[in-house]
């Protein structure tokens, strides 16, 4: 019999390749479908111009700040969302299509199923944000923020992204259909709505302002605010981070949790 | 357990429901040989696959694999085998060679063996020029095939290949045929499921059969068609539409009815052959075609399942061939 011809090298060398190629093969779906970009690129941009040359005016009164200062933080949350929103949809491919059963029957690190497709999003979201960026800057935004700061904002962003992801992962682990799964990951990007990202808080009844103002993407917005307008940061980079963090980790065992349910033997 | 078994398998059961799964499964597959498991749909044999390749747990029973406890290890047992199931289970958006190159690094082989091996693999199933397609602009044949090359990624010791065969065309079947032979000589051991018995035939030393989730027969295929025994008369009549009334003019034989044929059951004395075609002759039925021939496992198949022969069961297995 021929042995498998294994690396002598460390399981745990081996753990974190798997996790590497799995992050790879997601990918190589983004080369190989290139309109997957569109979700991070043209959908941020479309906000941004369509909240500033559409809506800014009226919004514009209702602040002391520049809008467009003000906005394109909140678009990079947007686009965060957006970036996220593909897990769904790839993980219940994966369950629904039978590939998993190959995975299962490797001698890889299993985690690598989701994980792959999770840490994908984290440069399909830098793509996002680059253009973004290009963008905001041609329409005439401005940060006074140096090297440290604009790299905590995107250290931010992607740490939303992270999050967002996972609780995509958890949606297309729930579904029973691709169909189902791609109508129902559009909540995902509910909640970035539902906070201070595109439009300030203070208007808002004040049930509503409570909630909206305090959730973990507007902790999130208003720390990459503040970084980018060199303001201080206040309590919002403390609560982000707790947030995110605590919500990253229930999303995580409850996927998991579900991954492990799926493939029951 | 079998000293030399590469796959030794013991009161297997899984209950679905109280007639569907498996009900007591014993089987050994000696190292270095191919055995086909045969049985009608619905019999258990994907069930079997499933559990052997670490995909689904027995409610009871034991499954050694290469002499791992595959209930207790399924990680070292993963390490050693190869799988390829009826659905074809490829990254349809990666093309044919980026993925038997993620397939090799998750079966942990170094950057320039996967490499190689791949080219090898895409060479061995006539994929090379498709290499660079993505796998969803595949035809189902050539899916199929790149799913048996993924399988043999990471060069396992032990395969298993449920339906490898169904949905390639005759030259990729032959091919693949060739290949399975081609690894037996590198002592590879193959357990197969499959719908063509000739294909049962021409490749595995044992043969087992299940049905309704135990296990009916075994044995290797020569010493099952020995055991029916005789000799198999097929009379295809002028027209399809005297098999009926041949066969009730042959009353005193055994036999089953195809759609153009009667499949006559006889002894293997000369004298058992003479007293059918004076019985023929008498029917006064004219004969198109005539065949004297040894039992097949289809004959086998029929024999120990009991189920009735469909029509147009031997043109299935006519294209087969």
């Amino acid at each position: 019999m021929t042995p498998p011809a294994q690396h002598p090298r460390s399981s745990r060398w081996w753990a974190v390749s798997d996790h590497y190629e799995m992050a790879g093969r997601s990918l190589r779906h983004l080369a190989a479908e290139p309109d997957q970009l569109v979700t991070v690129t043209l959908q941020p941009v479309l906000t941004l111009v369509l909240m500033y040359f559409f809506l800014g005016g009226a919004i514009q009164a209702g602040t002391t700040e520049n809008y467009l200062d003000f906005l394109i933080p909140g678009v990079f949350i947007v686009m965060a969302g957006f970036a996220a929103v593909t897990t769904a949809t790839s993980v219940a491919s994966d369950l629904l299509q039978g590939v998993v059963d190959r995975f299962r029957t490797l001698p890889m690190a299993k985690s690598a199923v989701i994980t792959g497709h999770v840490v994908a999003d984290l440069p399909r979201s830098l793509i996002g944000l680059a253009v973004t960026i290009a963008v905001g800057l041609c329409m005439g935004f401005r940060s006074p923020a140096g090297v440290g700061a604009w790299a905590a904002a995107i250290g931010i962003v992607l740490l939303v992204t992270f999050t967002l992801s996972w609780i995509a992962a958890v949606i297309g682990l729930l579904g029973t259909s691709l169909e189902a799964v791609q109508q129902v990951s559009a909540v995902i990007i509910v909640p970035v709505f539902l906070s201070d990202a595109l439009v300030p808080t203070d208007t808002m009844p004040a049930w509503l302002r409570v909630v909206a103002a305090n959730q973990p993407l507007s902790q999130a917005t208003d720390c990459v605010r503040a970084l980018l307008a060199g303001t201080p940061l206040g309590d919002h980079l403390r609560l982000a981070l707790a947030e995110l963090v605590g919500i990253t980790a229930i999303a995580f065992t409850a996927s998991a949790l579900l991954f492990r349910r799926r493939t029951r033997r | 357990m079998v000293e030399s078994a590469a796959i030794a398998v013991r009161d297997l059961t899984k209950a679905y429901t109280e007639t569907a799964g498996l009900f007591g499964v014993s089987l050994d597959v000696e190292a270095g040989s191919v055995m086909a498991l045969l049985g009608p749909n619905g019999a258990g044999k994907t069930t079997v696959v499933r559990i052997l390749s670490t995909l689904l747990r027995p409610d009871s029973g034991s499954v050694s694999i290469g002499g791992v406890d595959a209930l207790a290890r399924p990680e070292a047992v993963r390490a050693v085998i190869g799988v390829a199931n009826q659905s074809a289970a490829v990254d349809q958006k990666l093309t044919g060679q980026a993925n038997l190159a993620m397939f090799a690094r998750l079966h942990r082989l170094p950057r320039t063996v996967a490499r190689q091996r791949s080219a090898e693999l895409l060479e061995l199933f006539d994929l090379t020029g498709a290499a660079g397609k993505p796998v969803k602009r595949y035809s189902g044949g050539m899916r199929r095939k790149l799913d048996l090359a993924v399988s043999l990624i990471g060069r396992p010791s032990i395969l298993f290949l449920d339906e490898p065969t169904t949905g390639l065309d005759p030259a990729s079947r032959l091919a693949l045929w060739e290949i399975i032979g081609g690894l037996l000589g590198q002592g590879t051991t193959v357990l197969l499921t499959t719908q063509y018995l000739d294909e049962a035939d021409a490749l595995a030393h044992d043969v087992t059969f299940i049905d309704g989730g135990r296990v009916i027969a075994r044995g290797t295929p020569g010493e099952l068609k020995s055991r029916i025994g005789g000799r198999r008369v097929d009379l295809t009549p002028a027209s399809a539409a005297l098999v009926p009334t041949l066969a009730g003019r042959l009353s005193g034989f055994e036999a089953t009815t195809g759609d153009r044929a009667l499949h006559v059951s006889i002894g293997d004395a000369l004298a058992d052959l003479r007293r059918l075609l004076d019985a023929v002759d008498a029917s006064g039925i004219p004969l198109e075609d005539y065949r004297v021939r040894t039992p097949t496992l289809d004959d086998v198949y029929f024999h120990v399942t009991g189920h009735e022969r469909p029509a147009g069961a031997e043109t299935r297995k006519e294209d087969a061939a």
